[in-house]
């Protein structure tokens, strides 16, 4: 009974989105579900090589339906590495973006409320991160340490924590003024429950928005420092780590390096249409400000 | 604009010069013993106390700081373990190659974003309009690896008009500088749209208007200058785009500037180098960042009234 109505409600909203979102919520989930099921729908192993069969032609490229999308210069299957690289581009990006919008929520909280010394040093950090372009911070990083999957997905947490802090220090400090934060206050609540509870619910339209903007970002650093073959590293691959191998095989088999470059440029686009009819939706008292950045 | 506001600036600048140093200095002793980089795990122990005592490895934590800065002030910078050259020499004698690019890069960027976006926002929702803001998601969202890698597709490999790699004439640029420069593009387009939209309708243009003066000269004298006060500001940010964007661009072209020796430094953990280009970096954005909050006080006389006034 209840399933009904709901369906419909849902199928209504659908309708009122624009045509060029709608595609773009499609690709997106697409892209999702692919990297969900890599594993289950590629129909080779990922890193299996045939040296016999090197640089195949995709099917309307005159080659074969045994390898759709052609192979690769170790003679790998392209459709079975590109769903792999789908899987870890989006799930690095992904687990990237949440760290930065968590690390990110809770610093500008801490700020916001401490004030003071605490807020000056947290200040001073953002605008130190501000200060230096973030693929620089991130090769100097790699270059100390040296390169590791956990640390790299680390650092593309810490990518864009400093807006969020920035973001939610302000959201914050004006809902501290506002009547509603106040009323909670004087009934005695702990400020751990305000935050929670009361302010947390109101700015998190602005939250959610942020994080569509940032997501198509770190897919964009990512896919960049794999390309310089600084991030991803083989044997894993990503879109950016197969765009960069297939760099080298241009002039004989350029489809090597432009199907996961087609497939980065229509996720990040999809993403980022979302996110600016996001914007336009959850956020009017921002389309003004946010236009600018 | 007041002198203190100035020198305000220029002390919260100096002071994110300085956090970014000790964050340096701090990641350079967490990443290792800088010795075992140097000299190898079975050095000879002589050796290494020779080292420790040289580069100062056996006094106090604070001491090595201070003569960290210390060697800093006075351009020490360390030397590549690549070929024992000192590493400020070995990175500005990239600048020049990096500059040549982003400069370029830069002013094709403005000369096409700009007037793009003043004409998305005069013919607002026309097919102008849509072609803008197709652009300016295009530019966001094409990867510039990517758009590199099409760009030697079209130019060098179909039409073989342009080299795909190298530097020294102008058909070398060609490609690097449209690479780069369409990347920002994208965004600035945007910006100048929005802030032209937000200029236009104001009061002084309806009074411009009432006035009698004809459109194009509304236009070009009351609202561009108007329109062009917030965008000083994301140029600004801009730099540390191309910046970050000629690292990648210049390791696709085989530009050979300050972001290929970037990357070949840190695949060989040549310390020394990254941490020269990090602090050169660093500099170059604070300094810019500094000028465009200087200029925008200079060029909008509304914010050193209000300053006044606080």
């Amino acid at each position: 009974m209840t399933a009904k109505p709901r369906l419909m409600s849902i199928l209504m909203v659908w309708m009122r989105v624009p045509m060029l979102v709608r595609i773009s919520v499609l690709f997106v989930l697409l892209m999702m579900l692919t990297a969900i099921f890599a594993t289950v729908f590629a129909p080779y192993d990922y890193a299996k090589q045939n040296l016999f069969l090197r640089l195949e032609p995709p099917f309307f490229l005159g080659g074969s339906m045994t390898h759709p999308l052609g192979t690769d210069g170790l003679g790998r299957d392209i459709l079975s590495r590109l769903m792999m690289a789908i899987r870890v581009s989006i799930a690095v990006a992904l687990v990237g973006t949440l760290i930065g919008a968590v690390l990110g929520t809770i610093i500008g909280f801490v700020a916001a409320h401490f004030r003071g010394l605490v807020e000056e040093v947290i200040m001073a950090l953002v605008d130190a991160q501000a200060a230096l372009p973030f693929l620089i911070i991130v090769l100097a990083v790699l270059a100390f340490f040296g390169n590791n999957l956990w640390l790299f997905i680390g650092l593309m947490g810490i990518y864009g924590w400093e807006t969020y802090a920035r973001l939610i220090r302000g959201m914050v400090l004006s809902a501290n003024t506002q009547g509603y934060a106040m009323a909670a206050r004087s009934l005695g609540f702990s400020p751990l429950r305000i935050y929670r509870r009361h302010v947390l619910p109101n700015i998190f339209n602005v939250l959610i928005v942020q994080f569509s903007l940032n997501f198509p970002q770190t897919i964009l650093l990512e896919t960049s420092l794999s390309f310089l073959g600084l991030g991803i590293q083989a044997p894993l691959t990503s879109l950016g780590e197969m765009l960069g191998s297939g760099r080298d095989h241009l002039v004989l088999a350029w489809w090597v390096a432009v199907i996961p470059g087609i497939v980065i440029f229509l996720t990040t686009m999809s993403i980022s249409l979302i996110g600016d009819w996001l914007r336009d939706r959850l956020d009017p008292t921002l389309t003004n400000t946010a236009n600018k950045s | 604009m007041t002198f203190t506001y100035a020198l305000i600036r220029s002390l919260r600048g100096a002071l994110t010069v300085l956090v970014l140093l000790s964050l340096v200095f701090v990641i350079l002793r967490l990443s290792g013993d800088p010795l075992d980089a140097l000299l190898g795990d079975d050095a000879d122990p002589e050796l290494v106390a020779y080292y420790t005592a040289l580069y100062g490895l056996d006094r106090p934590i604070w001491e090595q700081y201070l003569r960290y800065f210390g060697g800093l002030m006075q351009g020490d910078f360390g030397f590549s373990y690549r070929d024992g050259r000192d590493a400020l020499e070995v990175v500005l004698e990239r600048v020049p190659a990096t500059l040549q690019l982003g400069l370029t890069a830069i002013a094709f960027g403005l000369f096409l974003s700009i007037p793009l976006g003043i004409l998305g926002a005069l013919y607002r929702d026309s097919p102008m309009d849509r072609c803008t803001m197709a652009f300016a998601v295009f530019g966001f969202s094409l990867p510039n690896f990517f758009l590199g890698i099409l760009l030697i597709l079209l130019f060098t490999m179909t039409l073989q008009m342009l080299p795909s790699s190298g530097s020294g004439s102008w058909a070398h640029m060609v490609m690097p500088v449209l690479t780069l420069g369409t990347s920002s593009a994208g965004s600035i387009a945007r910006f100048a749209r929005s802030s032209m939209l937000e200029v236009l309708p104001k009061p002084y243009m309806i009074t411009a208007a009432a006035k009698g003066i004809t459109r194009p000269r509304r236009i070009t004298w009351h609202a561009l200058p108007n329109a062009a006060i917030p965008l000083v500001t994301i140029l600004g940010f801009r730099i540390g785009d191309i910046i970050a964007g000629a690292v990648v661009v210049e390791a696709v072209f085989a530009w050979p500037g300050v972001g290929r020796l970037l990357v070949s430094s840190v695949s060989s953990r040549d310390l020394a180098i990254v941490q020269t280009i990090v602090i050169l970096v660093t500099l170059t954005m604070v300094l810019t960042n500094l000028l465009v909050d200087l200029a925008y006080g200079w060029i909008d006389p509304r914010l050193r009234t209000e300053r006044k006034g606080k």
